[in-house]
């Protein structure tokens, strides 16, 4: 077992917990640069702490190159970005890991975040599911 | 007034109900009957429209969920073919008012009650139902629990298609990034299987030991091409042991004894607790 922090009744500050957000990807569907989701309310104040991709469907066939990014109101995390490309997504069950979220990333409970879908060159096959470690703050 | 927990000695978490064809929704239930295994309030509801975009106009759906067989009062998801024109949309459902609280054996059920024009003739969503839960005092038994008695509740959602799932890892190596256990292993049937006689039987790992019980068994026969409908829950056998994890221990989806699906696709949902820090 590694560093597992203060338990919670022998310390102060702020109290921790973690959720896990899942976006599904159909890669093959995505305009060049599209938001996939917009806008939505966590409700809760809280902090994103990682990102990270596991494939499904594999995309190894023909091209393909894009990036995944969250924004928080409109605007993007630093870190947090996901590159998928035809050799990166193969085979099924495939983890790729965000780069290294380093700020920009705490939200209060009537913040907006939207996942943006940036691609070079279109996938013509593929899915899978971006996820997101949040960190719930009170 | 929502009948919600204080806003302090809470955590939030979600579940994904994915859907990969809206046309196989009708009048019934979407999602029948979940049991979330803890005690919690539902708070908020949302569909996201997926990359299928809508391309029909003037179709429609209405849902709403259930606690129990009692309609929550408010999230109210009405849902029509101008919110899914572009990927990505969002459609949050009404303002929950009550009737919103489970207890640790109650079920949660979401029936679609209308259509509109039929129903969806192309598109994919996801349902999002978010809750929250009261900090709880765990009932002991290990020692790195007894450290850490004040709990939360959290779920991992993993929107799958059953034709990509391999013999093999079906999710190779995700670490959580917190410390926790595994509570129970389930899938949600959200677009039915028409091919018969075929199956996967799945199990969770850490690190490289499986996860004692949590063993998901799949048939396509029983998720819609002989019988079963959308929405409806596969459990997997009691998870009894085997299933802690560090925050940088790793965890993993493996299918064994598969008979590679046709069509048919939902989410699987992890269940866990962890400890709560500071």
């Amino acid at each position: 077992m590694g560093t597992i922090g203060i338990p919670a009744q022998f310390a102060t500050g702020k109290r921790t917990y973690y959720t896990t957000w899942v976006f599904n990807v159909l890669q093959n569907n995505t305009g060049a640069t599209a938001d996939l989701v917009t806008q939505i309310t966590p409700n809760f104040d809280g902090k994103i702490i990682k990102t990270y991709w596991v494939q499904g469907t594999p995309a190894s066939t023909g091209a393909g190159s894009a990036t995944l990014n969250l924004e928080i109101n409109g605007v993007n995390l630093s870190g947090g970005v996901v590159t998928l490309t035809k050799a990166t997504c193969t085979p099924a069950g495939k983890l790729l890991t965000g780069t290294v979220v380093t700020g920009g990333n705490s939200f209060s409970k009537g913040d907006t975040v939207s996942v943006e879908y940036t691609h070079s060159v279109a996938f013509p096959e593929g899915n899978g599911n971006l996820f997101v470690l949040v960190a719930g703050q009170w | 007034m929502a009948e919600n927990p204080p806003r302090e000695n809470v955590f939030h978490g979600q579940w994904v109900f994915y859907i990969e064809d809206l046309t196989g929704l009708s009048v019934a239930d979407m999602l029948t009957t979940y049991t979330p295994g803890f005690p919690g309030a539902i708070t908020k509801i949302y569909a996201v429209g997926g990359t299928t975009v809508v391309s029909t106009g003037s179709k429609g759906l209405v849902a709403n969920m259930e606690i129990g067989t009692t309609d929550l009062q408010g999230g109210v998801l009405t849902l029509v073919s101008a919110d899914f024109t572009t990927i990505g949309g969002v459609k949050n459902a009404t303002a929950i008012a009550g009737s919103n609280r489970f207890g640790r054996t109650d079920t949660i059920s979401m029936e679609c009650s209308a259509e509109t024009g039929g129903g969806f003739s192309e598109g994919d969503m996801y349902v999002v139902v978010g809750y929250e839960g009261r900090m709880q005092m765990h009932d002991g038994g290990d020692w790195e629990r007894d450290m850490y008695p004040q709990t939360f509740h959290t779920t991992i959602c993993v929107p799958v298609l059953l034709s990509s799932i391999p013999s093999g890892d079906l999710v190779t190596n995700i670490v959580p990034g917190f410390v926790g256990w595994i509570k129970k292993f389930s899938y949600y049937n959200g677009t039915v299987c028409s091919t018969g006689s075929k199956l996967a039987t799945l199990n969770l790992e850490i690190g490289t030991t499986d996860v004692t019980g949590g063993v998901l068994s799949l048939d396509s026969d029983d998720l819609g091409a002989v019988t079963g409908a959308v929405g409806m829950i596969v459990s997997g056998t009691a998870v009894t042991g085997a299933n802690m994890f560090d925050k940088d221990d790793t965890l993993s989806i493996e299918a064994t004894s598969v008979t590679t699906f046709v069509e048919g696709s939902g989410s699987l949902i992890i269940e866990m607790e962890g400890p709560v820090l500071r």
